[in-house]
């Protein structure tokens, strides 16, 4: 009998819990359509339609596979709005406003977002295209993109316009990852990120902020890992090791738990284990000026 | 002769069921040469100038000259192309985005393509993509419309599962890889996939992917083009989408790769907008590792390395195709 009443609880438990997580994802959907101007709120721009809403099982139908790494980032809820002059479909401006649960992954997303693109003051941090056909920018816990295909004057002024009133309808903090203070100076501008996973193409590198380097050239960059414990950190170093092992020149990393290498493809490799983290350069055209920013950088954790 | 109650004899009974018996034999010869049995017909691409690589760099305004160009340097199109034959091209045409923005093959290079095949008496062009966006906007927005104008060649959006027909995939995958045992992802997953029919039966099937950007996959070129003729895309982001690439890429062989890096979509893609580059070149081969290789090096925002991409790693530990370009056979010339 007692286990009988045990597993009673257990299905109601499961029950409550249910409930309790479908209307977070429902009321998401619907507190991201709240960011959105309605026909007339932005002067010039209609609404076409009603808004779509996406959650992680169907935002490969509106960005195929986009969506994984949408996903990678904790990503909850999307709504997707178009906007055009005469209210007609085409051509329109798509506003997606992506909910990421919280603003370090939407500042992670939209880092990815805004590499080689021109920034725009919105939001929290904004980005455009070069030829104005698509905009990103983050608050708080929210990435929104835009994007249409004309590059007309009307459309770009309308794209910024539309961009500002969503971000105006945004409160919260929209505070960037603490371990960006810890990249050591030389970085190119606005070139930092927040990489959730696969950081310089390898599956055992997660959780870690990257930057260019443009003294070591034009596509170095140097990461910072952050593992829970620095055992993690060390089993990610040792992957890393082996990995690299066969390339020439592998060597030690005098004063420090690291190795470096000219690896194949991403030429001069530094990689070094400190504490819970693990630092690294690739792509480096210099290998001196690697080491030595990998010492700058593990110094800075200390 | 007694008869049943309901008036056949035993003999006519069997009568009946012996040419019934005749008519399912002739019936299930129809299928000889099908692809019920889920391998695809295509020809095999062949390197006729010893070449791997073609690649000609030429001006905006030259385009369709460059793309026949590159596949006349590699040997022409009548190398891949037979008199008679279906021909399926697979160019990327899938969104709602115009030429400049990059997310879809230039409509001038696939033009080209598709007015040599013309020449070379292909007896059917289908040109297939699956599009997620509006395909009837689709098609007009990215010019494949324009492209096809007066040809022979159709344009289908396979969004149907009825358009589809059954894939063995883990029969052709490698069952060792670098020399130790391996299980394909589709046969641990019990992965079932589909491709066009179209493709299952195509004479010559020509992968025509433009150079791009992909948040997920890292690069979007020959390789990961396959996903645009395939049913089941879902199980392959659940399971492992790069894992899954690799092994369609054993199993789908197009017969020639034209690559289209005349632009290159450098962020934000597969769909885009984001930024362009115009490298202002086409590439063919026929090893799709090889192609998409070597076009990593137009990825330059980015800075991609083929080593970053596990699609690439995977398929050349499988011995689908060669990974490292400095051991490629290059013919590169400007026009």
């Amino acid at each position: 009998m007692r286990v009988g009443n045990w597993r009673g609880w257990m299905v109601v438990g499961v029950a409550v819990a249910l409930g309790w997580m479908m209307p977070v994802s429902r009321a998401s959907a619907a507190s991201l359509r709240t960011l959105l101007p309605a026909t007339g709120a932005v002067a010039g721009w209609k609404m076409v339609g009603a808004p779509k809403d996406y959650g992680p099982d169907t935002l490969y139908d509106l960005i195929d596979g986009g969506a994984d790494a949408v996903k990678e980032y904790a990503f909850l809820s999307c709504v997707d709005a178009r906007y055009s002059p005469n209210g007609r479909p085409n051509p329109s401006i798509d506003v997606n406003v992506y909910d990421m649960s919280n603003p370090l992954n939407a500042f992670g997303l939209f880092s990815q977002d805004r590499e080689g693109s021109q920034p725009v003051n919105v939001g929290a941090g904004g980005a455009r295209t070069t030829d104005g056909t698509g905009m990103s920018f983050w608050k708080g816990r929210y990435l929104i993109r835009l994007a249409s295909i004309s590059r007309s004057a009307q459309f770009k002024n309308g794209m910024l316009t539309l961009a500002r009133a969503v971000a105006a309808r945004i409160h919260g903090s929209s505070a960037q990852p603490e371990l960006l203070q810890k990249l050591p100076p030389g970085m190119k501008s606005a070139s930092e990120k927040y990489v959730k996973a696969n950081v310089a193409g390898h599956a055992f590198v997660s959780n870690a902020v990257t930057a260019r380097y443009p003294a070591l050239g034009a596509t170095a960059e140097l990461f910072i890992a952050q593992f829970p414990s620095a055992a993690g950190a060390r089993a990610a170093y040792q992957k890393y090791l082996a990995y690299e092992k066969g390339n020439r020149d592998l060597a030690p990393l005098k004063g420090e738990t690291g190795f470096s290498v000219l690896d194949r493809f991403a030429r001069n490799v530094v990689v070094a284990a400190r504490g819970p983290y693990l630092v690294g350069v690739v792509r480096a055209t210099n290998m001196p000026k690697a080491q030595a920013l990998v010492r700058a950088a593990a110094a800075k954790l200390k | 002769m007694a008869k049943e109650k309901n008036g056949f004899s035993r003999r006519q009974f069997l009568e009946v069921a012996a040419g019934a018996g005749v008519l399912g034999g002739l019936y299930g010869l129809t299928f000889v040469g099908d692809t019920s049995f889920g391998k695809p017909r295509m020809r095999g691409g062949t390197k006729p100038h010893g070449y791997d690589l073609s690649v000609v760099e030429g001006a905006p305004n030259n385009y369709a000259k460059v793309t026949e160009r590159a596949i006349n340097e590699f040997g022409g199109i009548e190398k891949f192309v037979h008199k008679g034959d279906h021909v399926v091209l697979s160019p990327n045409m899938g969104w709602m985005r115009t030429p400049d923005q990059a997310a879809t093959t230039h409509p001038d290079v696939l033009r080209a393509v598709v007015q040599l095949c013309e020449k070379a008496g292909a007896r059917k062009i289908t040109c297939i993509d699956y599009t997620l966006d509006d395909w009837k906007l689709a098609f007009d927005i990215c010019g494949a419309n324009r492209a096809v104008a007066g040809t022979k060649a159709t344009l289908l959006s396979p969004t149907d599962a009825s358009l589809y027909k059954d894939i063995n995939i883990p029969a052709a995958v490698p069952k060792t890889m670098d020399g130790k045992p391996y299980e394909s992802r589709h046969h641990y997953n019990r992965i079932q996939q589909m491709i066009p029919h179209d493709i299952m039966l195509a004479d010559s099937f020509i992968c025509m992917p433009v150079v791009k950007d992909h948040e997920a996959a890292v690069i979007t070129i020959s390789m990961k083009k396959l996903m645009g003729n395939i049913w089941n895309r879902k199980d392959y982001h659940r399971y492992g989408l790069h894992d899954c690439i690799a092994e369609l890429n054993c199993a789908v062989r197009p017969t020639l790769i034209v690559a289209d890096a005349t632009r290159a979509l450098q962020t934000r893609g597969p769909k885009g907008p984001g930024e362009v580059t115009t490298p202002n070149k086409v590439v063919v081969g026929i090893d799709p590792v090889a192609v998409d290789s070597y076009c990593c090096q137009f990825l330059t925002v980015k800075g991609v390395t083929p080593d970053q991409v596990p699609h690439l790693m995977l398929a050349n530990q499988l011995g689908r195709g060669e990974i490292d370009i400095s051991k490629l056979k290059l013919n590169e010339i400007s026009v």
